[in-house]
This record gives C-alpha cells, structure tokens and sequence, in this order.
C-alpha cells in the first residue's frame, strides 16, 4: 500500500516538473513574440529622448497621451485604414469568388485541359509579385490606372487566386459527390448549385483564403508605395512609413502610428482567433 | 457567433456579385468596373474645369512641413499662393530615399508633377534633361536675383537653363556645445582630435561622431572630406574620378586609410552602418552623441522646436577636421549646389508652375525668409537680410561658408551616371564594413567609372 | 449528370475570369518584362535594343544577383531545419495544454503574423541597435557581454539577425499550420498509441509525424515560397547592405530599377528570377510530391 502510495506521488511530481517546464518554455517563447508589441507600446508613451534609457523598459511618467493625438490627426490614420480595407476587402472578395468558381470548375467539371490550366493557375503561386512591379508601373500607366485602387487591386488579386485556388480544389476533392447529383437532378444550374449548395460547405477553406489574402496584402507596401501617389489612396503600411520619414526627430509619435496602425488587424484577429484557427487548420490538412 | 454574422454579410456580397455575374459572365470586371467609376469621379473632383482655378502638383524632398526646409517651402508656397488666388498647390512629399525611388517611377511613367525638387547633379539632373522632362527656363529672368557664380551653372546643361537652385549645402561638423565642455573637450579641430574625444566620451557611454551608413551618401561623402584634405585640391580630386584613375593614387588610399582609421578608433556610433538618417540625426538631438557630421541644410536643428531644448541651443557647427601630416586646410570645402526646383515641361500649367517656382526663389522670399528664418544658406547674397539677431549655429555656418577658400561641386559619387552613384556608395559601404580593402576599393571605383563612362 | 458538369460553355464561362486575371495580371506582365530585358532602357531615355546583353552580364558578372539567390536558398532550408521542427514542437506543446491556456498562448503566438512588418521591422532595429537597443542589453544583464555585437551592421552577423527576424515573423503563421494539423489528427494518434502501447519520442516518430507529413509538405511549400519571394522585412531593416551581405533577389531588382535607373537590367533580372522559381517548383516537386500541385 505505502508503495504505491509513494510511486503515485513520484509520478505526481514528475507530472508537475514536465508541466511547470512546459509552461516556462511557453511563457518565454510568448514573451519573445509579444514582447515588441509592448515594447512599441510603452515608448509611444514616453518622452522621444526615452527610447535611450539604460533600461529594458521605462514607466511613462507621465504618459504622454499628446502622442497619440498627433498620430492620429497627422498621421490620417483613420483615412488610410479606411483605404486599406476598401482595396484588401475588393481584393479578398474578388478572390474568394473566384477560387470557389475555379475550385468547382476544376474538380467537379469535366473537360479536356483542366489539368493544363489548373497548372497554369498554381504555378502563379510560384512567380514574385515583385517580378511585376516594373512591367505594371507601364502597363497601369498605358490604361490610366495609376493612382486608382485598381492599380493595387489587380496584382493583389492575380497573386492571391492561386493560393485561394490550390485551397480550394484541395479542399473540395474531399466534398462528397451525392449532394450535387441531387440538385443537379432537381434541375439546378451550375451557378446556383455553386453558390447554394457548395458554398456552404466550403466555410472553412473560404476562411483560410480570407485569412491567407488578408495577411498577404494588408501589408504590403512596395506596390503601394509605387503606384499610388496621392492621399487620396494611399495606404496603411505606407503611410506608416511615409510618416517615420514626416517625424524623423519624434520617436514616441512615430510608435504611436505604429500602435494605432497595428490596432485594426489586431482586433479584427482577436475577435475572430477562433474561427481563424479552424479555418486554417481545415485548409491546411485538406489543402 | 460574431463569425456567423461576418459570413453571412460576406455571403450576401458573393451572392450579389454573383446575381451581377449571371447576367455577365465575368464577375471580375463587374467589381473592377464599380471602382473605376469612383476613381473618376474622384479624379473628376479634384480638377474642375470649369473655373479658372488651377491645380498644380508639387512633389518635395522634405517631409516634415512644421519645421525647417518643409516650413520655408510652406511659406513660399503661401506667399504665391497670396498673391495668386487662383492657384493651388497639391503637394506630396517622401523623404530622400523614397523620393529618389518614386520620381524615378515618375519618369517611367512619364507623369511628372508640375513642379519638383530637382538635385543639381548630373547623376540626378542628366536622365530628366535627356527625357525631356525638365522645361527649359530663361536665365534673363533670374539676372536680378543674385546667385552666387555657380549655383544656375549646376542647373546647366549645354548652355540650357532646367532649374533653380536653392540650397548651397557643404559638408561641416555639428557639435553639441555642453556636452564637449562637460567632458572638458575643445572643439576638434583635427582627426586626431576627433580620436581623442571619442576616447574620452565612449568612456561614459556617450557616442562621438553621429553618421548615417544605411542611406548611404552621407558615409560617402565624409570620406571625400578626408581624401580632400590630402589631395588639398578639388580640381585634382575630380580629375582622378573622372578619369578613374583614384587607385594609382597616393593621396586617394592615404584619405580612404584615414578613414579606417577613425571606423577602428570608434569616432563613429557603432551602429553608423546600418543608421537611417533618422537615427544618426536622434542620436545627435536626443543628446546621444556629442557630435554629427551632416550637410549644412541641417542648420535648422538650431530653431527646431521639437528638439529638446537643452539640446537645441547648445548645438554649434564648426568646419570638418583637418589631417595632421596631409596639405588640405579647413577652408577647402566639400560644397555643391544641391536641391533645386524644376519643372515640368509637359504640364498644362507649365506657365504657372514657372511663375510659382521664379517666385518661391524670389531673394526677398526665399533668402530673407530661409536666413531669418534661420533654416538654410540661400544660394544667393543674402547679406542685406541679417538682422544681427542669428542665432549661434547661424553664425557658425556663415563663417565657415563665407572663410572658404576652395570648393568642390557635385560630389564625387554624384558626378557621373545613376547607376555609378548606386554601385559607388554600396561600394564605399563595403570598404567602411572592411569587406574590401582600401586598395581593393580603389580599383573597383575606377573599374565602376570606366563602366560608367562607356554608357 | 454529365450533361451538366460536362457543358462547355458553362465550363468556359466559369473558368474564364480567373484565366484573364491570371493573363492579366501575371503573364502579360512577365512577357512584357521579357521584352524590356532586351533593351538598355534606363531613367527616362529611349530604350534601344541590345539583344542578350543583359543576360550575358547576370550570368557572367553580376555577384550580388547570386548571393541573392544563395540567400535565399538558406533561408528556405533554415525554415526547414529551425523554423519548422520548433513550430511544431510548439504546436504539440500547445496541443498538450488544453483549456484556457491553450487559447491563449495560440493568440500570443500569432500576434505578430497580424502586426505590418513596417512596425515590426522598426521593432527590430530598434532592439537590436548596440547604442540603445534591448537586445545587447538584456545580453549583458545576463552575463553574456561577450556576445553582444552591431547585429545588423558588422558583415559576419547581419545575414544571421535577418534570418532570425524573417523566421520570427512567421513563427505564428507556421506554427498555426501545423498546430491545425496536430488536432486533426489526435484522434488517430491515440487510437494508433493504445494499439501500439507507444510513448513519448517513439509515439511522435512512428505515430504522429507520419500523420502529420501532409501538413510539413504544405508548410515547406510555402517557407520555399517565401523564401524566395523575401522583399519587405530586407528592404525596410538592411536593404540589403552592408555591401550584398543581407541581399534578396526582389530587393536587388528593386534598386536595380528604382535607384540605379537600369530599368533595361531590372527586367531582366526579374525573368531569371521567374525562371529561378519555376525551376525550384519543378525539382521540389520531384523531391517532395505534392498532390495538388
């Protein structure tokens, strides 16, 4: 009895030891990830000079609101967020569309050169957006559409479909067939068994190309940068590093358009995690 | 749930599209085709025909508009503005790298603005004159307006006008007065000096000599100080990079070695290499380095309200270091006419834009207003705007501009083609990583004239 | 049936748009690019024909492009040797956790896939500056001043810190991958564990990596991807420098074209770069089958 007693206990112990050092290797590993966000934050806080103290961090004494007000009236955050999401939500909305369309056409049609094309489609997963820039920069001014939305929202949506379209076809081939023969039995056309009864289903792997677009170009800035010229388009990331070059001298403002800049996708990840971890964990293991 | 009402929104977009694509088989075009009409709509707005109200578009080299160069312009540009109501300027602006990048772009597309900041040198100047980009002005017009000789000649080219310089920039040292005393050091007249205070300063963790690495020229145009001072004459110094002759040079690897020789001894922040101008400049004006090595367009740092006091007045310019042991004197200046306004030779408004850019250089705007203003050196007499009330860094600078002996012009790695002064000052940020030898470097430059002299 | 999913012009109509933006929006360009690369168009001149000359300069003469391309090829096979085995063995942790803890540590772990790379890169350099930076400073507060050093300005460590940022980057977003991965196969896992009676070290390498091969060969995919596609986090913290020692090929092109002016060179530079990533697909592909692809 007093035997097993003690191994359960040694076994209890071993237990804790493993779970204590589980947890410190996750802890530090997070602080490691999440430290630059605090670090960003604590010095918007802070008088410019502070960025230089001896220390890791220094208390904000006192906090220096006036940072962020600047940021936010001089840095036109809100407009270039708004200009953000108007040309990253065109583009994920185009894109969605599109690879569940070519999704079904590719695995569920049938005809001749499917496999030619689908190939041509996915090798564009392959080929640098950077490749482009220089060709577009002339072809976008040919059809005056430098300047416009459209500049940035073709070259996204071209470099983000094969992704989406790799997704999707990966992901259907797992849909069982019975569900269509169905409609297709009840008359249906192809569009509306698309969009009625595929759609549905493909939730999951529609999330993982959501997510895949928007990270792929809500930060993207070279193409900004060199398409876009006026206020009136621009967007997020450049303006950040539009206005580092503005406030060369102001430390704690430039950190504080990087906080309120960091604040939408933040948000938007927090509130979705959940869905976002499933939707890319179905996309992943199917695609 | 969140998610569900997201999808669901998300769905009725698709499904819209979709309803549009029944009836179109190409629902791409159909999103395309919404936002085209925005933008023209918008373009639509921004320049209304009708009235006579012009529009001209500016792009600048100075991003911040509150403070130093960007504020004069702001004024200048009010000034015109005044006294012709009918013209509005639409300005956009990206500090110097970026800006380089994105007239560059301009010129592929053949878009330029109105009106823009040119540079002087021909690495710059040549590739918008031989496009034909840069209007042609009438130098009759500017007889009045007191240029120093040789400011309208770097805006020359065969005999031909293309812009309107307005800075005279040359190379000096600022320092931050209370500091050195502090530390009981005189102001450096001497690159042993300089050695010697960074020994006493690095000691309390207090960096010497601020100096940008990662935007590239400034570490490329300290060195040309240095060679000068050993070759003592610009007219020989030119010679030998034009030619490409600089690695059978005695006084060229004695200037490059020199260099090295303040790298090892710490004169520079450690980090010099990969800096930003941005923070080689922080460095110096949060009161982390004593010392900075930067064009003299940067005088503004004495009246810039967002530098810290005890920082802003105790900021002072003196002339860059001389050699012991190498002929140059402190008066043989690195100085060329740098920023400039041109304009667009193509632009609807190029009358306009001509008349905006003559008035913005007008001497009774831009010299009294960047003298007392206390912001830069106008390339023009600007001797009856003192006011007796300059302050100290002022002072400093106009002694070192007006006790000059001898000039340089464009610098060394603006003297030739773009694509000479890219792979020149990548090169000279080899030799300062030590990633090349001195020799090594000097033969490759020549080797990147000769390349660039084929073009 | 087949009357249905067989009809030709439903299949033209459907398959259509997506082949114009892929015309569009990648071909055209490349073959346009084709063009340009045989010309010496510079800043604003005319361009003039000059057949294979640029080529023959890549191929012959230029360095950096192939240390480029040699970057890029160590920062693939470092996602593989280092970023991969510790994204999973983070995914596994995780798994292992349960409960709130789980949750949470998924949310911090990502948090910087979600942040813009402009904030992070100026992050970065800022931390790893030696006059004011965290990084040498946590190091010595350690007792570890030896190994502090210019990170990103002395030539033998900036390749290694440009790593270590790049791969920090995308920590969350691979570690997110494969942690999917793992729920999706517990149920497996333990089943096949109590059949076999297997434990620790021998459960993961006989259970659970097997399972999990599909979700490795995806990431890789996309690590190799991304690797070669390396712009922004070069651009904004090194450009590159000093001299070529943290140079990617997209970055190259752009100050080939941009800064240089050798607007002729650029293009080119950018087809030996398509071709560079087709010719990368085809061998992967060989070695490593990926079904859909």
């Amino acid at each position: 009895m007093t035997n097993t007693h003690t191994l359960n206990k040694t076994a209890k112990q071993k237990k804790l030891i493993i779970k204590s050092i589980m947890w410190a290797i996750m802890s530090l590993f997070a602080v490691l990830q999440f430290f630059p966000l605090i670090w960003v934050t604590n010095f918007s806080l802070t008088k410019d000079s502070d960025v230089f103290t001896s220390g890791i961090l220094k208390v904000p004494d006192p906090p220096e609101w006036q940072n962020y007000s600047l940021a936010w009236v001089n840095g036109n955050i809100l407009k270039y967020t708004i200009n953000s999401m108007f040309v990253v939500g065109t583009t994920i909305l185009i894109v969605a569309v599109l690879s569940l369309i070519l999704g079904y056409a590719f695995t569920r049609m049938k005809w001749k050169f499917a496999n030619a094309w689908l190939t041509f489609i996915l090798i564009g997963m392959m080929i640098p957006i950077h490749t482009t820039l220089l060709p577009n920069f002339l072809i976008f001014r040919q059809f005056n559409i430098l300047d416009t939305p459209l500049a940035l929202i073709i070259p996204y949506v071209a470099f983000s479909m094969p992704l989406g379209v790799f997704i999707m076809t990966g992901f259907m081939r797992s849909i069982p067939r019975e569900l269509e023969e169905a409609a297709v039995m009840d008359g249906c056309g192809v569009m509306r068994i698309i969009f009625q009864i595929i759609l549905p289903i493909t939730k999951s792997a529609m999330v993982t190309i959501i997510v895949m677009t928007f990270i792929n170009n809500w930060n993207e800035f070279i193409m900004g940068a060199t398409f876009l010229s006026s206020v009136m388009w621009k967007t997020l990331p450049f303006a950040v590093y539009e206005f580092s070059s503005q406030y060369v001298s102001r430390y704690s403002v430039q950190f504080a358009v990087m906080v309120l800049s960091a604040l939408p996708s933040l948000i938007v990840y927090i509130c979705l995690n959940e869905q976002i971890a499933k939707g890319v964990t179905f996309g992943a293991v199917k695609g | 749930m969140k998610m569900k009402k997201l999808l669901a929104a998300l769905l009725t977009g698709i499904m819209a599209v979709s309803l549009v694509a029944c009836g179109n088989p190409n629902p791409a075009s159909a999103g395309e085709d919404k936002s085209t009409e925005t933008t023209k709509e918008t373009e639509a707005a921004k320049t209304p025909e009708k009235s006579e109200a012009v529009t001209l578009k500016f792009f600048s080299n100075v991003p911040d508009r509150t403070a130093g160069l960007g504020l004069l312009e702001e004024t200048n540009l009010n000034s015109f503005k005044e006294a012709n109501p009918d013209v509005n300027f639409e300005t956009e602006f990206l500090q110097d790298e970026p800006y380089k990048m994105k007239i560059q772009t301009y010129m592929q597309s053949k878009n330029m603005p109105d009106m823009w900041m040119q540079w002087g040198h021909p690495a710059a100047l040549m590739p918008v004159v031989q496009g034909g980009f840069a209007a042609e002005l009438n130098p009759d017009d500017y007889k009045d307006y007191g240029f120093v000789p040789g400011a309208l000649e770097a805006f020359t080219i065969d005999g031909k006008l293309y812009g309107l310089p307005k800075n005279a920039d040359f190379w000096v040292l600022y320092y931050n007065e209370k500091i050195l005393n502090d530390n009981g050091i005189a102001v450096p007249k001497t690159t042993d000096d300089l050695i010697a205070a960074a020994k006493i300063l690095n000691a309390k963790g207090i960096q010497a000599v601020s100096l940008t690495g990662k935007d590239r020229w400034p570490t490329a145009i300290t060195l040309e100080n240095l060679i000068l001072r050993k070759t003592a004459d610009p007219k020989a110094f030119n010679d030998a990079i034009k030619t490409g002759t600089t690695s059978s040079n005695e006084d060229f690897l004695a200037g490059v070695n020199e260099f090295i020789r303040l790298v090892d001894n710490n004169v520079f922040q450690p980090s010099y290499l990969s800096d930003d101008y941005g923070t080689a400049k922080n460095l110096f004006i949060q009161g982390q380095a004593a010392m900075y090595v930067m064009g003299s367009w940067e005088m503004g740092m004495g009246s810039d309200e967002t530098i810290p006091e005890e920082v802003r007045k105790n900021i002072r310019a003196t002339k860059f270091p001389t050699v012991n042991g190498f002929p140059g004197t402190a008066d043989d200046l690195v100085m060329w006419y740098g920023g400039g306004y041109a304009v667009s030779a193509d632009s609807p408004n190029k009358e306009a834009a001509i008349k905006a850019v003559s008035h913005m250089l007008d001497p009774d705007i831009y010299a009294k207003n960047s003298w007392q203003k206390q912001i830069a050196i106008p390339p023009m007499k600007y001797d009856k705007y003192l006011t007796g009330n300059e302050n100290n860094l002022q002072k400093d600078i106009t002694e070192i501009i007006s006790s000059a002996k001898s000039t340089t012009g464009a610098t060394f790695i603006d003297m030739l083609t773009a694509s000479f002064k890219d792979a020149s000052e990548g090169l000279t940020l080899e030799m300062s990583g030590k990633m090349v030898s001195p020799e090594e470097y000097l033969s490759q430059l020549d080797a990147l004239v000769k390349e660039a002299n084929a073009e | 049936m087949d009357k249905v999913l067989g009809n030709k012009k439903t299949i033209f109509l459907l398959v259509l748009p997506g082949i114009l933006v892929m015309i569009a929006g990648v071909l055209f360009p490349i073959l346009m690019s084709g063009y340009l690369s045989l010309t010496s168009m510079q800043g604003g001149g005319a361009a003039k024909f000059v057949g294979l000359q640029n080529y023959i300069k890549i191929f012959t003469k230029d360095k950096t492009f192939w240390v480029s391309i040699v970057h890029a090829i160590i920062l693939g096979f470092s996602y593989m040797l280092f970023q991969h085995p510790i994204c999973m063995g983070f995914a596994l942790l995780l798994d292992k956790m349960g409960g709130k803890a789980e949750k949470v540590f998924r949310v911090l772990f990502f948090i910087p896939c979600v942040i813009s790379i402009m904030v992070t890169s100026k992050m970065w350099v800022n931390i790893l500056n030696p006059t004011f930076g965290v990084f040498n400073k946590v190091l010595t507060a350690i007792g570890m001043e030896g190994l502090a050093r210019n990170w990103l300005s002395d030539p033998n460590t900036v390749f290694i810190s440009v790593l270590f940022i790049i791969m920090w980057q995308g920590f969350g977003y691979g570690m997110l991958i494969y942690y999917a991965g793992v729920k999706g196969i517990s149920g497996d896992v333990n089943e096949a564990c109590q059949i076999d009676g297997a434990t620790g070290f021998r459960k993961f390498f006989s259970v659970t990596l097997p399972l999990l091969m599909p979700v490795v060969k995806v990431n890789v995919t996309l690590g190799m991807i991304s690797a070669l596609k390396q712009m922004e986090t070069v651009f904004l913290i090194t450009d590159g420098g000093p001299g070529d020692r943290s140079q990617f090929i997209a970055n190259y092109l752009y100050q080939q074209a941009f800064r240089a002016f050798k607007y002729g060179y650029a293009n080119a530079i950018a087809v030996v770069f398509v071709v560079i990533c087709l010719v990368v697909t085809v061998i992967y592909n060989k070695v490593i089958v990926v079904e859909d692809l």
